[in-house]
């Protein structure tokens, strides 16, 4: 009976894992946070899904208001992917973690970052350009 | 007790397994996912309602082509699988002129980069300027993610006859185009 039970669990996962082959959303398969971790300082993690890459130099950030300034983003070095047709491209994998120093505009308790990132799938598909906004408290919590 | 652990091991390997399979196989045919059924005759109804600049800036009704076997293929600059089919879409165009076949690309993006792309490439079938709202064109037309490439393939009856997300390779097209013409 056991036995039984198992065997029809397992053709439920088999079923539920054919029927789940489509492509992420864009939303699922990159993630973002934005977070001030110290006066003066974001940090932006992108939680990118297994099979699916972000290109380091579609990542762009600017914040309002514009009497707040963002310094050089620090950027993560990533791997150098070879496309035949698009040339060499450093792109980001899972985990990515950047960091900003932020100069907010004098009183200022918050501010809107927004970062914009591009990516694709292994698969051989790209998503169009994504814009996050993030509205973050100039004092860490 | 030990026997169900086995059991449920053997399970998690199938799994597993079966997961590399696909992964395997989707990445060495080149093909891309299903994107489900064939969509209903309105969405091409909405492509044939598009009118588009070109490179050029002149408005362009899509239904100028209807009547051909028409390839629309969405792509943009900023998509490196695109420029990979790119090549084989011109090839295949001048194979299949004298057979109605008529390719069109629609790029989303701006007309200064697409038209600069367009012509490092040497595309030499009509590209239209749609920019991200050629995006929203091809959810229309069955894609539902706004991921490129997505190309679809309408008979000289209108009807879709072939929708792709991914790369369309040239096989798959001379399929298509030997029962088409």
């Amino acid at each position: 009976m056991f036995e039984r039970t198992l065997c029809a669990v397992a053709a439920l996962l088999l079923t539920a894992h054919a029927a789940g082959q489509d492509l992420l959303e864009a939303d699922v398969a990159f993630r973002s946070s934005a977070r001030l971790v110290k006066p003066g300082l974001i940090e932006i993690r992108y939680d990118t899904a297994p099979g699916y890459y972000l290109y380091r130099d579609r990542l762009a950030f600017s914040v309002d208001p514009a009497t707040s300034a963002l310094g050089k983003p620090k950027l993560p070095p990533g791997k150098v992917k070879h496309d035949e047709f698009f040339g060499d491209s450093v792109i980001y994998r899972n985990h990515t973690v950047v960091t900003i120093p932020l100069t907010a505009a004098a009183g200022a308790q918050s501010v809107t970052l927004t970062a914009d990132l591009q990516g694709c799938a292994d698969i051989g598909v790209c998503y169009p350009p994504v814009r996050r906004t993030f509205a973050l408290s100039t004092t860490p919590k | 007790m030990t026997s169900i652990r086995t059991i449920a091991i053997l399970i998690g390997a199938a799994v597993l397994a079966l997961s590399a399979g696909y992964a395997t196989h989707w990445m060495l045919a080149g093909q891309s996912p299903p994107v489900g059924p064939v969509s209903e005759e309105s969405d091409v109804d909405a492509l044939f309602r598009t009118q588009l600049p070109d490179l050029n800036g002149l408005q362009t009704p899509v239904s100028r082509w209807r009547g051909k076997i028409l390839v629309v293929n969405f792509w943009a600059p900023w998509c490196a699988p695109c420029r990979e089919e790119i090549p084989s879409f011109m090839t295949l165009q001048h194979e299949f002129a004298a057979k109605d076949v008529q390719f069109v690309g629609i790029a989303a993006d701006n007309a200064e980069k697409v038209a600069k792309f367009a012509r490092e490439y040497g595309i030499d079938y009509p590209v239209l300027v749609g920019n991200m709202g050629a995006l929203d064109l091809s959810v229309k037309l069955g894609n539902t993610i706004s991921a490129l490439p997505f190309t679809v393939v309408i008979g000289r009856d209108g009807k879709l006859v072939h929708r792709q997300l991914g790369i369309l390779k040239a096989a798959t097209l001379r399929e298509l185009f030997a029962k088409l013409t």
